[in-house]
């Protein structure tokens, strides 16, 4: 029994030079537990295709299912509440709330729920220990390095205990020791029982992923197509 | 020259791309050039108003015979005992102000005055014209009708004092007159009075003149001086009381627009200052970015001059049309009068010559934005 | 972490965006109540100094009055009666004392000079100048009282009897300097008269305490003429007080231009302040379209987004609201007066305080809520795009 269920998914974008189509009838399945990767040349789709998956984008056409629940028909609130308790998401530009610290910017997720403030402190704390941050919790955004910043973003898409984690080019600019220090920081979390899709087009992170999958022109494919 | 259409074009497209903002700042130049334009225009035909209901009220130039003798009254009262020699103006006086060219009068009221036997005391009877008596003075009420030929209309205090009513009669000069009239309390001589037309006063006093001619003059001056003239043998003097009063009237009221139209306009600037140095200061980082890839302050601040020229110039423009028309469409409405447009160069080039000024003045506000240093900039968001 | 502590974190580290809109929020509230409060003391002011510009108020005694009009006089009575001074400390027991401004008492006397018979008028000079603001006088200086042994002369008297200043004339016996000429005023009552002191009057002509009639300038800003006259008559007995309907109308005609303009500026600025607050309300959640997104994408609703930003806005408009009221004020309380050169005190008015605190807070959450609720609409990925 798949975890993530996509059903030929369909995205197309009206630009400003007419109507492009990212996504051509793309079906997934994901079993829980995998770390999977999406590999593809830029502009194949891949952010695309997360961002379907993690209930960020609905499709033009086409299903999701996750954990039995068809994702896109839920009303918009209720679609909230699904990224809230499912899905923790790495966004490829970190996308950090700039005027609240590391600590605060984990703690956000924690935010709306009933949790006591302390509760929520250590939690957070707990978690950007994990992730190597412990000693800049108080930092600003714009006072840490990009993989700093790309860690506490991982911190935060964590922190709720959610059972999926997509990250979009985690290690896109990194240098190749901070590359292997997050993908060893995701082997860890995916031994914990996290399922995790990543995107990336750096085919050395494939030794760390237990399946890739690969996308082009909007079209997925199990093995690399060599143009 | 190329160097400067690049300029241009990035000033130009910031401006397409965020209509938001560009909007908003556009918005802001149109409300407070209108406001002000608007306000002026109002003030200038509330002031314009005022001066004519107030120059219009009352008599401001009275014309009285020449006496050898003064008066012993004051204030309706009169010390006992006097006899009083009754003068009259020459029956042509009248005639020769009617006549007399663009002194501007608006209203004149000759009177009959004399007094007349009534069944147990004296009446003052003042025969007048009351279409020209009412225009003048305005705070005459009268309840009932204007007299006709032998009909009275009579002060309130008589009224009060002698139980009269509409329809009581009158008897004078052992005739018997209908009252068709009470005037209100006015709370001058008029109290006392009796009021007829012209021929039933002159048959009443046997006066064939005028007793005095009131006038309504937007010129005092000037008609005085014409007319003591004209008329040797009257006294033609202006009331200062009025047309000082009303003067300082419509000069408290220039006081007051012009306090509060300073005010509106320093606010008016405050405001434009706050939300253009807002706009830039939202674009420090975006500015950074220009300055990282080699822009000189110079480069980065004609950009902003272009497209603060570009904003606060139509939104002079606009502002000006839309206080100029703003009184004409809700004049009617707010102010039950209706506003002309009046196209007016001089405040059209003043009030866009100012907005272009403060926008520029704005951006010399903002210098710390295009100063700040290109990595300090980027940090910014 | 709340969502306030969310809210808070934005305003504290975002101090200059944070202070922009205060900034405009105390710009417009500080606005309104510093013009609103200048206006109304101006208004009151100017009707103040209406009110003091002639008299509005005559006190006549009930019977005995002249056939005179427009300074014609038909008929004299065979005998008036008289009033006296105890009507004056009467005249201040009423409700509404404060409102007499001023109170110009006067004693009618005819004498004969140089074969004319002249009316001499008996007044409290201070009071008399202080009706007739619109008296030019030759030979005194302002704030000039004559003293016991000087005269005034109308312009008339001073013609015809051949005097000019600082000569002697002779009054029922007695030496007066004359110090002053008033100039032509057209009303023959005050051109043809001689003024002198009241209680050298009454000594003179053997009547003390007596008077023949009493102007008086009330300030009915407050308090409307019907009712001051109203009292009046209640309290003095044998009297009858009037109101001067023809100063009344023109007052009225004046203070209502004034009231129209004062409430069209209030109106024109109370919606400009609220349009600016607004739209600077509008453009800053518009600017914070990404963070929305962010927190969508994290899984927040759209009333936490809402919760957020209306928290914002309500504190920026609050503080704005405060700040504004108190700058407003004392602004007006201090300076408002002398800038618009008014004579009347301004008060603290507390209940401004309410209004500026509800009307900043409504218009400012209003000004919010709509692009709040429009940028949290949108699907997350939309946001994150948003430049
Ligand atoms: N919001 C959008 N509007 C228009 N076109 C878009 C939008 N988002 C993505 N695209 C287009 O869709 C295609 C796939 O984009 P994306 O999923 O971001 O690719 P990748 O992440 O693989 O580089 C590209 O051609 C891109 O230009
Ligand atoms: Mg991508």
């Amino acid at each position: 029994m798949s975890l993530i269920k996509l059903c030929e998914a369909t995205k197309t974008y009206k630009g400003g030079d007419g109507v492009v189509e990212a996504l051509k009838k793309v079906s997934l399945e994901i079993v829980a537990g995998e770390f999977l990767a999406l590999m593809g040349p830029s502009g194949s789709g891949k952010s695309t295709l997360l961002s379907i998956l993690g209930g960020l984008n609905p499709p033009t056409s086409g299903k999701l299912t996750v954990d039995n629940i068809d994702v896109y028909s839920l009303e918009p609130e209720r679609l909230a509440d699904f990224r809230h308790d499912y899905v923790g998401f790495v966004f490829q530009q970190y996308q950090l709330i700039p005027y609240l610290t590391a600590l605060e910017n984990v703690m956000l997720p924690l935010a709306i729920t009933s949790r006591p403030g302390k509760e929520q402190q250590e939690m957070a704390h707990a978690v950007l220990e994990k992730v190597g941050l412990g000693s800049k919790s108080q930092r600003l955004p714009n006072q840490l390095s990009g993989g700093e910043q790309n860690r506490v973003a991982i911190a935060r898409a964590i922190v709720n205990q959610p059972s999926i984690m997509f990250a979009d080019e985690p290690t896109g600019s990194l240098d190749s020791k901070t590359a292997t220090e997050l993908l060893e920081l995701f082997q860890v979390l995916n031994q914990d029982g996290l399922t995790i899709i990543m995107v990336t087009h750096n085919k050395e992170n494939l030794a760390w992923v237990s399946r890739a999958v690969y996308i082009r022109d909007g079209i997925l494919a199990p093995t690399p197509q060599e143009s | 020259m190329e160097g400067n259409m690049t300029l241009t074009d990035i000033a130009i497209q910031n401006l397409r791309r965020r209509k938001g903002k560009t909007t908003f700042l556009l918005l802001t130049f149109v409300l407070v050039i209108g406001i002000t334009v608007a306000l002026n225009t109002l003030a200038k035909s509330m002031h314009d108003d005022l001066q004519k209901n107030l120059t219009q009220y009352g008599a401001n130039v009275v014309i009285t015979p020449k006496s050898e003798h003064f008066t012993l009254s004051y204030g309706g009262l009169s010390v006992p005992g006097v006899n009083f020699e009754v003068k009259n103006l020459n029956y042509d006086s009248l005639a020769k102000i009617k006549n007399s060219p663009d002194l501007m009068i608006s209203g004149i009221a000759p009177k009959i005055i004399g007094s007349v036997k009534g069944a147990d005391k004296r009446y003052l009877i003042i025969g007048v014209d009351f279409p020209n008596e009412l225009k003048m003075k305005p705070w005459w009420q009268i309840k009932g009708l204007q007299p006709g030929d032998q009909e009275v209309i009579i002060g309130s205090s008589i009224a009060s004092k002698e139980n009269l009513v509409i329809g009581s009669t009158l008897e004078l000069n052992h005739q018997i007159y209908p009252i068709v009239g009470i005037l209100e309390e006015t709370g001058g001589s008029e109290d006392n009075g009796v009021f007829t037309n012209f021929s039933t006063s002159r048959a009443l006093t046997g006066i064939n003149s005028w007793s005095m001619i009131e006038l309504n003059t937007a010129q005092p001056n000037k008609t005085v001086a014409y007319l003591s003239e004209l008329l040797p043998e009257a006294k033609v003097a202006e009331i200062s009381q009025l047309v000082q009063g009303a003067k300082e009237s419509v000069d408290r009221f220039s006081n007051f627009s012009l306090i509060t139209s300073i005010f509106l306009g320093v606010i008016g600037v405050l405001i434009v200052f706050v939300t253009t140095s807002g706009n830039i200061n939202d674009r420090v980082a975006e500015l950074g970015i220009l300055r990282a890839i080699g822009f000189r302050r110079r480069h980065i601040f004609s950009i902003l001059i272009r497209e603060t020229v570009f904003v606060s110039l139509s939104g002079g423009v606009l502002g000006y049309l839309l206080g100029e028309l703003t009184p004409i469409l809700l004049g009617p409405f707010v102010f039950q009068k209706t506003v002309s447009f009046q196209f007016n160069p001089f405040v059209g080039l003043t009030v866009i010559s100012a907005s272009l000024l403060i926008g520029i003045g704005s951006i010399f506000l903002t210098r710390r934005a295009i100063t700040l240093d290109p990595l300090e900039a980027l940090s910014y968001i | 972490m709340r969502l306030t502590d969310i809210a808070l974190q934005n305003l504290r580290r975002r101090k200059m965006r944070s202070a922009l809109l205060v900034i405009s929020v105390i710009i417009g509230v500080a606005a309104i109540i510093f013009l609103y409060s200048t206006t109304q003391a101006m208004k009151e002011d100017v009707a103040n100094k209406l009110d003091q510009y002639g008299s509005n108020i005559l006190i006549l005694p009930e019977s005995g009055e002249a056939l005179t009009f427009g300074g014609i006089t038909v008929e004299a009575p065979s005998q008036v009666k008289e009033l006296d001074m105890s009507l004056i400390p009467l005249m201040q027991t009423i409700k509404n004392k404060e409102t007499l401004a001023t109170i110009a008492p006067k004693l009618l006397v005819n004498t004969n000079i140089n074969g004319q018979e002249i009316l001499l008028l008996g007044v409290d000079f201070q009071q008399e100048f202080r009706l007739k603001k619109w008296w030019k006088i030759d030979g005194l200086s302002k704030n000039q009282l004559p003293s016991a042994n000087e005269v005034i002369l109308g312009s008339d008297v001073a013609l015809s009897l051949n005097l000019t200043l600082n000569q002697n004339v002779s009054i029922k016996g007695q030496d007066f300097k004359v110090t002053g000429i008033i100039q032509p005023t057209g009303s023959a009552e005050n051109d043809q008269a001689v003024f002198i002191d009241l209680a050298v009057l009454q000594t003179l002509a053997n009547r003390p305490n007596a008077i023949s009639l009493i102007e008086t300038a009330a300030l009915c800003y407050t308090c409307p003429i019907e009712e001051v006259t109203q009292q009046l008559s209640d309290k003095l007995p044998g009297t009858k007080v009037t109101a001067l309907k023809s100063t009344l109308e023109s007052r009225d005609t004046t203070v209502t231009k004034f009231n129209l303009f004062a409430r069209s500026v209030s109106l024109i600025l109370f919606l400009a302040s609220g349009l600016v607050i607004t739209m600077t309300m509008k453009s800053s959640v518009e600017e914070r379209t990404r963070e929305i997104g962010i927190l969508r994408a994290i899984g927040f609703r759209k009333r936490h987004i809402i919760q957020i930003v209306l928290t914002e806005a309500g504190l920026l408009s609050l503080l704005g609201g405060l700040l504004g009221y108190l700058l407003g004020m004392s602004a007006a309380v201090y300076f408002g007066s002398a800038m618009v050169k008014a004579e009347v005190l301004i008060p603290w008015q507390s209940d401004l305080l309410v209004y500026a605190l509800s009307a900043s807070l409504l218009i400012g959450l209003l000004g919010s809520l709509y692009p709040a609720w429009k940028a949290a609409r949108l699907d997350p990925t939309e946001s994150l795009r948003y430049m």
